[in-house]
């Protein structure tokens, strides 16, 4: 039946939250600088599409590079982080703290080591978006099933081996599961940075397109480049949940 | 000949926690011995120090044979390989020649009957399916001593019956000798050529019983008058040796 189906569920939410929002404007008489009507907005789309479109790849490019190395330091410093108590102890409360200090704080800071551009952009989204694939990555790798590391001792594998065979596809689906929350985080980190230090380098992106839209007073276009944002958002979720669903749709549970 | 001796075994997990006391064993070739006590006792223990993954606090262990193989009590099959893959891990572990672990599991899984399901993944699989690929995967690498903790034990009835025969099977084409771990005093009668019954804490061998029945057995010896006597001869002894459970 075709209700069973999850889109069909988020296409029915999805045309509701339409018809209330339609409501709210005309019952509540709310003024357009407050929120403007579906269809003003996606008039806003069509006609600055081409700023849109140059816009949505200068944030994409930062955003993307941000959470590729992310996913690759993110995964090493998990190994790492792994291999010994000691080193955890040692090191996991400073991977913590660079959690916990606020990115506003960081942001001016790393525009002076880096400069107004790509690379503190990049830089940017990295640390917003590392931190939830080692946290998870780490627990799966330390909390694996103690029956089959036993099973593998008896077979007097190497530490390599273990890693390997048992304890790297073990923690998979807790990698995937950080990979899935820090490509929501990519497109945060990437119009923050924008927003701090990438207006300043010329570079015009979304963060700079909200500064601008907001400072006309534009909010159709400046709702248009929110949606825009969360359209590359989506886009890294579903391709995050592609590898997930590709890696993981034949043997794990949470796909039966 | 002993393939495994055991010379006054004891392990303290810390200095009021005492679980084995002053074992003493051995384990000859070709023979099955089964050892039977109450939860908690030790049993699992002995069997990972026999294997080397649980230091002994004091006394010997000593193996006449290399190649030893160890049976959990859950199947312990990694969810990301097929039974296949499961079967081969040893193999592909030790590094051996491909061609060798292709005929290797192919004919080990002729012999616990799983190849029509080789392809498929552990979750697709009934517990006693599991079990037997937990066993094809044991035996790999040939075995001399195999070391089994309740293999059987999360199967109902008719399941433990059937694998109790298929491990019988196994043992007469393979001639391996084990240790096999069981609360189950029948599944222990029918599977041993001697049953070592453990006392309660600290756990220590109280009584070795021989199992003299004929060696060709079938679901038939579960309903003979001396498969039964023996039954209730192990049964005796586990409660008197522990008459506080």
């Amino acid at each position: 039946m075709i209700y069973k189906d999850n889109w069909c569920w988020s296409l029915i939410t999805g045309s509701s939250l339409i018809i209330v929002w339609y409501l709210s404007i005309y019952l509540f008489e709310l003024p357009r600088y407050f929120l403007p009507a579906p269809h003003e907005i996606f008039h806003a789309l069509i006609c600055e599409k081409k700023l849109l479109f140059d816009a949505f790849f200068q944030t994409l490019i930062p955003a993307v590079s941000g959470l590729v190395v992310s996913s690759i330091l993110g995964a090493l410093i998990s190994l790492m982080l792994s291999l010994s108590g000691l080193i955890r102890k040692t090191l996991f409360p400073w991977v913590l703290l660079l959690q916990l200090v606020p990115i506003i704080v960081l942001t001016p800071i790393i525009a002076i080591w880096l400069g107004h551009g790509f690379l503190s952009i990049a830089t940017i989204t990295f640390l917003i978006s590392f931190f939830p694939i080692v946290a998870n990555t780490t627990h799966g790798l330390i909390s694996t099933d103690k029956i089959l590391v036993e099973l593998l001792k008896t077979y007097r594998v190497s530490k390599f081996q273990e890693m390997f065979y048992l304890r790297i596809p073990y923690a998979l689906p807790f990698y995937l599961t950080g990979l899935k929350i820090s490509a929501s985080l990519a497109m945060i980190g990437a119009l923050t940075g924008e927003l701090f230090v990438g207006s300043a380098s010329g570079a015009k992106g979304l963060g700079y397109l909200i500064i601008i839209f907001r400072a006309q007073n534009k909010i159709p276009e400046l709702f248009a480049t929110a949606f825009i944002a969360c359209l590359i958002g989506l886009i890294f979720v579903g391709i995050v949940c592609l590898i997930n669903w590709l890696m993981l749709r034949k043997w794990h549970d949470s796909f039966r | 000949m002993s393939l495994v001796q055991l010379y006054s075994i004891a392990k303290n997990f810390d200095e009021n926690r005492s679980v084995l006391t002053d074992i003493n064993f051995e384990l000859n070739e070709h023979e099955i011995v089964s050892i039977i006590g109450p939860s908690g006792c030790g049993k699992t223990t002995l069997l990972k120090i026999i294997a080397g993954l649980v230091k002994q606090t004091s006394g010997e262990v000593i193996l006449n044979k290399d190649e030893i193989s160890f049976v959990f009590q859950d199947a312990a099959l990694l969810p990301w390989l097929t039974v296949r893959k499961n079967i081969e891990l040893p193999l592909t572990l030790a590094k051996f020649d491909e061609n060798q672990i292709d005929l290797t599991v192919s004919e080990l899984l002729e012999l616990v009957n799983l190849s029509d399901v080789s392809n498929y993944y552990p979750w697709q699989l009934s517990g006693g399916m599991k079990m037997r690929v937990s066993i094809a995967r044991s035996l790999t690498k040939s075995p001399q001593i195999m070391l089994l903790d309740e293999p059987f034990g999360s199967l109902d009835v008719m399941t433990r019956n059937k694998l109790n025969e298929d491990f019988l099977r196994l043992h007469e084409k393979q001639k391996w000798s084990a240790f096999f771990v069981t609360h189950s005093i029948t599944e222990a009668v029918f599977l041993s050529s001697r049953i070592v019954v453990l006392a309660k804490k600290p756990a220590t061998f109280v009584k070795v019983i021989n199992v003299n029945l004929p060696f060709q057995r079938t679901e038939k010896l579960r309903e003979q008058p001396e498969y039964l006597k023996l039954v209730a001869e192990v049964s005796h002894e586990l409660r008197i040796s522990n008459n506080d459970i």
